[in-house]
């Protein structure tokens, strides 16, 4: 479970999230959209204890993020939208060194990895060093580090980038599947369509502020629009805000 | 010409911001490098006017024995500048023909290759030839005064800077585009490396073992037969189709050791730049863009390529927490898979060499003069770890670079990797530090108490100057770095070198007074006092508990506030 609570981040006098209140609940698979600078990015570093929030609070299973940091990073994993790699560590390495960062037993590690070669199909090149991966293999990668420590709570950002079609079903039957077994998923997307298929609920972001949150119907009622395509919803929300900025 | 103006309008723009748009940062690395190679010159330029107005001494009274000399070391200095300019542009027009990030925007330009070639042809002489200049310049001004030149002389030797440093340009861009068109691109880069590293470590043997102090030997005494053989070892190539030769028939030709040669030379080297560029040019059109595009076929994609697994330390280091492991063997596994990173190693075993090879050759016959020599030999000890550690432990934590997110939103306390860091790194210093003590001081004979000391203090300060690194590098971590070697020249770099100095100085300081004691008490049994060893004990001990702990408590807070 997710809550976050009248979180604020300014960067100088510039204010990127500005009083954000949000719950994701256990097994959720939440959207998080929004656009170009609008505060995504911002709020799911702070939610990954990358950044500190200026005020308000975040805090993961129960863990505060500023205050129990080791302990809620435990129980999270988080894939960022740029994911660099080790270059020079193969991918079998990379995996035993994030699990091992968990603080998980070498034979537990090797049993997962195991796993995670055959479900991402990659057993080819999973011992040869990361830096002659494809864009696609790297993403792969990450989202097997993300998965080596079982996590309850994942954190992604932008996670389709760059991948193939197939590569893409792959990802979002892999999401859903873990949603429907508990593990709670805070996804920030662009594509409008994947937010619509896989997220229960969908929190809409523009200027830092949370303008919409709720599941399609409860988000139709709230830009008054009889469309149920998100994309409509989408840029009656943020098209709102922007005139009401402007004014 | 309007790609060429094109790159070079460019690169004056990016030069012009970085001045408008100073910081404090840069206004002090740009003072620091300013006032430092400004002292290099001034150093480069009386270290050279000494050797020759010591060559030219009257007192030798032979005019033929002064030229034969003076000649054949401007010989030397050119054919060294020669080689090294070759060899750095082989390796920096990899980088700007091949590697750099504009290619390709500028290659898929309406500009010709052919114009984009110039222009990185220009790029590349530049940036490997300017250090060379300022190496080489200082040299023949000091002959022009030795020589009591006029303005002509300095005028065309200036001048003539430009093609000898075209020459050796095109030569090593030719050797680049050969390379890069008809053999796999995959390891290039790393081969290139790799020569490089072995290529500075041959250069400074070469230097050494030349014994530029023999310049100064008093040969009015020496017997005809070591003096021929004094001659012989200064003797260089001379092939009248190198640039090098060119260029020293004209200095030659100025300071009046040969005649009617300055003019015919002067042609050589303008001509034969003017053939080498064109040539290049045109073998470019040819081989250049072909080169380029197979620099992208690198066939290390899926399973072709061989891995250097290092397998024994996955087991390796059980004693320690798994985080703490795990870092440890990721950061040894990066350290010796690349190339960039290992090959400074050769840099490293060069220098331990010439270290004890300079230690073995002082003229040192007394025991008491073995002993002080041992003494003062820890700070130059101290200095020389001090540099290895602002080059491979400051960097330990900046080195994580765009990796950060793994390791930074995972549960790994900062304590956990600033200590990590520590483990990795202070071994290796600790004993590069005991071997090059131990060893000099087996080489002075120096008596138990000086090897017990001066052993005992190299150990506590490789033990503190890692820390310093370590905590300095956390305090002053530079993770969008391009090059693992930029880091050290960072501001938290250069404070690293002023602390660890100061540090060393201190340490000396402290333990010169037991050690004058000491002395005294050899001759006056009397006069050695306990008291003054035990409080030079403690204040060593303060000093190295405020460089342990300080540096790394305020890395782990300065880790813990920082945004990633």
């Amino acid at each position: 479970m997710i809550t976050i609570e009248g979180l604020v981040k300014d960067y100088g006098k510039i204010r990127a999230v500005n009083n954000l209140n949000l719950t994701v609940g256990d097994g959720e698979f939440f959207g998080f959209l929004g656009p170009n600078g609008a505060g995504k990015t911002t709020t799911i570093k702070i939610m990954a204890g990358l950044l500190r929030a200026t005020s308000g609070s975040v805090s993961i299973n129960g863990f505060d993020i500023s205050r129990d940091t080791v302990d809620a990073k435990k129980v999270t994993a988080y894939i960022p939208d740029k994911p660099f790699l080790y270059d020079k560590l193969t991918g079998r390495e990379f995996l035993r060194f994030v699990g091992e960062l968990y603080n998980m037993e070498r034979s537990k590690i090797d049993v997962k990895t195991d796993e995670l070669k055959e479900i991402f199909s990659m057993s080819e090149w999973i011992d040869e060093l990361i830096e002659g991966y494809s864009h696609g293999m790297k993403q792969k990668m990450v989202m097997s580090s993300a998965l080596v420590h079982n996590p309850e709570v994942i954190i992604v950002d932008e996670p389709m980038v760059g991948l193939d079609p197939r590569s893409i079903k792959l990802v979002k039957e892999m999401y859903t599947d873990l949603a429907g077994n508990g593990v709670t998923i805070f996804m920030s997307t662009h594509t409008l369509e994947h937010a619509q298929q896989m997220c229960q609920r969908i929190g809409i972001i523009n200027r830092g502020e949370l303008v919409a949150v709720g599941t399609i119907d409860e988000l139709m009622k709230t830009a008054h629009t009889r469309h149920r395509e998100l994309e409509e919803i989408f840029f009656t929300l943020t098209e709102e805000e922007r005139r009401e900025g402007a004014a | 010409m309007r790609g060429m103006w094109l790159l070079l309008w460019v690169r004056l723009c990016a030069v012009k911001n970085d001045l408008v748009r100073l910081n404090r940062e840069r206004l002090f690395r740009i003072a620091f490098f300013g006032i430092a190679g400004l002292l290099f010159l001034i150093f480069d330029y009386y270290f050279f006017y000494r050797i020759f107005t010591r060559l030219q001494a009257p007192e030798l009274d032979i005019y033929l024995v002064e030229n034969i000399l003076i000649s054949q070391l401007i010989g030397m200095i050119t054919l060294a500048l020669s080689s090294v300019l070759i060899f750095s542009n082989i390796i920096a027009s990899l980088s700007t023909l091949y590697i750099s990030r504009d290619l390709n925007l500028l290659l898929s330009s309406p500009l010709s290759h052919t114009r984009v070639f110039i222009g990185k042809y220009i790029q590349t002489a530049v940036n490997s030839s300017y250090m060379v200049l300022i190496f080489g310049l200082p040299i023949f001004f000091a002959l022009g005064r030795v020589y009591e030149q006029g303005v002509i002389y300095y005028l065309t030797i200036t001048g003539l800077m430009i093609p000898f440093l075209v020459i050796p340009a095109g030569v090593g861009i030719l050797i680049t585009m050969l390379l890069m068109r008809f053999f796999p691109a995959q390891r290039i880069h790393q081969i290139f490396t790799f020569l490089g590293m072995v290529f500075a470590g041959i250069l400074i043997f070469f230097f050494r073992y030349l014994r530029p102090e023999t310049l100064y030997t008093d040969i009015t005494d020496l017997e005809q037969p070591e003096f021929i053989s004094m001659l012989n070892s200064f003797a260089v190539p001379d092939n009248p189709f190198l640039p090098s030769t060119w260029l020293t028939h004209v200095i030659n030709g100025f300071l009046g050791m040969e005649e009617g040669v300055i003019s015919q030379n002067v042609i050589f080297l303008i001509l034969g730049a003017v053939v080498v560029f064109i040539v290049v040019v045109c073998i470019a059109r040819f081989i250049y863009f072909s080169g380029f595009s197979q620099s992208f076929e690198s066939g290390s994609r899926g399973g072709a390529r061989r891995v250097f697994r290092l397998s024994m330390l996955d087991e390796s280091f059980r004693f320690l927490h798994h985080t703490q492991r795990a870092i440890m063997i990721k950061d040894i596994k990066t350290f010796f898979r690349d190339p960039t990173q290992w090959s400074q190693l050769f840099l490293l075993v060069s220098l331990i060499v010439i270290y004890l090879f300079s230690i073995r050759t002082l003229p040192v016959q007394d025991s008491f003069t073995e002993n002080l020599t041992s003494f003062l030999n820890l700070g130059l000890a101290g200095f020389v770890i001090s540099a290895l550690a602002v080059r491979f432990v400051f960097p330990t934590t900046s080195l994580e670079g765009y990796s950060t997110w793994i390791v930074f939103s995972s549960p790994l306390s900062m304590r956990q990797f600033l200590w990590s860091k520590f483990f990795i790194s202070v071994l290796p210093l600790i004993c590069m530090g005991e071997l090059l003590i131990v060893s000099s001081n087996m080489m002075l004979r120096v008596d138990q108490f000086f090897m017990l000391l001066s052993s005992i203090t190299i150990l506590v300060m490789s033990v503190s100057l890692t820390a310093l690194g370590v905590g300095m590098g956390a305090i002053f971590p530079r993770f969008n770095y391009e090059n693992a070697a930029e880091i050290a020249g960072g501001i938290g770099g250069i404070f690293y070198m002023v602390v660890s100095l100061g540090y060393i100085g201190l340490t000396i300081a402290i333990q010169a007074w037991p050690v004058s004691n000491y002395f005294r008490s050899l001759l006056y049994p009397e006069v050695f006092d306990p008291r003054i060893l035990v409080m030079s004990i403690v204040m060593l001990l303060v000093l190295n508990l405020v460089v342990f702990i300080l540096p790394m408590r305020l890395g782990f807070r300065n880790l813990e506030r920082m945004e990633y």
